[in-house]
């Protein structure tokens, strides 16, 4: 068997003593869309953190290509996180830099590309998401959609191995989520491995190969998308689906 | 009567050691200013830190400088601090050192502050991008933090300006000592008015100044 791109072993996480992820495991293969879906409160977001390390897992390995995430190394674990893309659900674009400076600043100094390099590859990929005509705009002038879609060309612009995607519409009008979901079915089509934790049952449905339903911090169904989504097992998978669909 | 709070004549007089004065309280301030940044800095650094007793130790230190008043501070770390560890400076020295200290404290919650003012999502997406910590503060954070920070460093500076007569009581010579000085010479108080006027004309331009930063900050932050 092919090794997974991503993995995770037995995540547990804590705040103030009380425990948002209990035991999580789970691998996913190169190319695949694993949507994570449950109740809100529920462990979703940190999950999603927890894999690049912004959070840091009480317990449990995660690790990319086979090498394990630590922060025992700050130059090794920058390395790893520059090979995981990740959008938020508030874009957290840099509001001083315009959109091509937001997407090729890690160009420039994390990958240390050169700078008319780093632009060149920048204006691409802003292409590619649709704003060619924005590259000079800072982010304030832009709409949330055009802002998620600009954070997004940020993290692709880097070619990573795995993307995160932490409730990418839900911040957004919604005139807006189409826009966005549309770029995220682009990047689904050229085969990238993705985690995204959402709320669009219609895109999940039409774009996910795989759902990871949790609940209470443990994963309650791991199942292929239609067949979680056409038949869940579990009593509260079932009730989670009847309310959002 | 006016003669004796406001002579031009004996203003005219007097106004090389006034002169000479106004130049020791800006020295004074200048240097004071330039150590108090950098204690800032540290103090800034230690709390920021991983290393928890380095932290400690910085919160202890702002807590004990905003207790002290500016007087009793310099006084003691004349006559009481700096005898006691063996150090022997003059009261410029000591007044810069002890202004700087205390300033310092300030100066480190300022700095806080501001970078406490930059939202936690950006150096997530910073960090997400594998950008390394002293690049996230020099690319993300200082260009956000410095706008927030113009106004209330500001404010400070003038704060520490207006502390500077306080280095009297050490027998450094500044403005107020030598309006002293001078008042003793000619017998008459217009010495002591002129350099009222002098720290209020300075004190007015800081403001003035302080002011136009404000306003240049808040068109950037809401451009």
């Amino acid at each position: 068997m092919l090794r997974p791109v991503l993995s995770l072993a037995n995540i547990c996480k804590s705040f103030g003593g009380q425990p948002i992820l209990r035991g999580i495991s789970f691998d996913v293969p190169s190319g695949q869309v694993l949507a994570v879906i449950g109740p809100s409160g529920g462990g979703k977001s940190t999950l999603l953190r927890c894999i690049n390390l912004l959070e840091a897992p009480d317990e449990g390995i995660v690790k990319l290509d086979g090498e394990t995430l630590t922060r025992d190394s700050a130059a090794r674990l920058a390395e790893l996180r520059s090979r995981i893309g990740m959008v938020f659900q508030l874009f957290n674009l840099f509001p001083h830099l315009t959109a091509r400076q937001n997407v090729s600043l890690a160009l420039k100094y994390a990958l240390k590309l050169k700078g008319d390099e780093a632009d060149a590859r920048a204006e691409q990929t802003l292409a590619r998401v649709g704003l060619a005509h924005k590259i000079d705009a800072y982010p304030r002038h832009l709409s949330g959609g055009q802002q998620q879609r600009v954070a997004i060309a940020r993290a692709l612009v880097m070619r990573p191995r795995l993307m995160l995607f932490d409730e990418p519409t839900s911040a957004l009008d919604a005139e807006m989520v189409a826009e966005v979901l549309q770029v995220m079915r682009d990047v689904v089509a050229e085969g990238m491995t993705m985690v995204v934790v959402s709320h669009e049952m219609r895109f999940v449905r039409s774009a996910a190969d795989r759902i990871l339903f949790i609940a209470e911090g443990e994963v309650v169904e791991d199942r292929p998308a239609r067949e979680f989504l056409d038949d869940p097992v579990e009593e509260r998978s079932r009730r989670f689906v009847a309310a959002i669909e | 009567m006016t003669s004796h709070f406001f002579n031009l004549a004996v203003f005219w007089r007097v106004r090389l050691l006034l002169l000479q004065g106004a130049v020791g309280t800006a020295k004074l301030a200048f240097v004071a200013l330039a150590i108090a940044l950098s204690i800032g800095i540290v103090v800034f650094a230690a709390q920021l830190g991983p290393w928890r007793p380095l932290r400690w130790a910085a919160e202890w230190f702002i807590d004990l400088m905003r207790a002290f008043p500016v007087l009793v501070f310099l006084v003691l770390t004349y006559y009481l601090f700096l005898p006691l560890l063996q150090v022997r400076i003059d009261p410029f020295a000591a007044a810069a050192v002890a202004f700087g200290l205390k300033h310092g404290a300030y100066f480190a919650e300022i700095y806080r502050s501001a970078w406490l003012a930059v939202e936690r999502g950006q150096i997530q997406a910073a960090a997400s991008l594998g950008l390394r910590s002293w690049r996230i503060a020099q690319l993300v954070v200082i260009p956000q933090a410095a706008l927030v920070i113009l106004p209330p460093l500001f404010n400070q500076i003038a704060f520490l300006v207006r502390d500077m007569p306080f280095a009297f009581v050490i027998g450094y010579f500044e403005l107020l000592t030598s309006a002293r000085a001078a008042e003793v010479l000619v017998r008459n108080s217009t010495p002591l008015v002129a350099a009222i006027l002098i720290y209020i004309l300075a004190l007015l331009l800081l403001q003035w100044l302080g002011g136009r930063i404000e306003e240049f900050s808040r068109r950037r932050l809401e451009a």
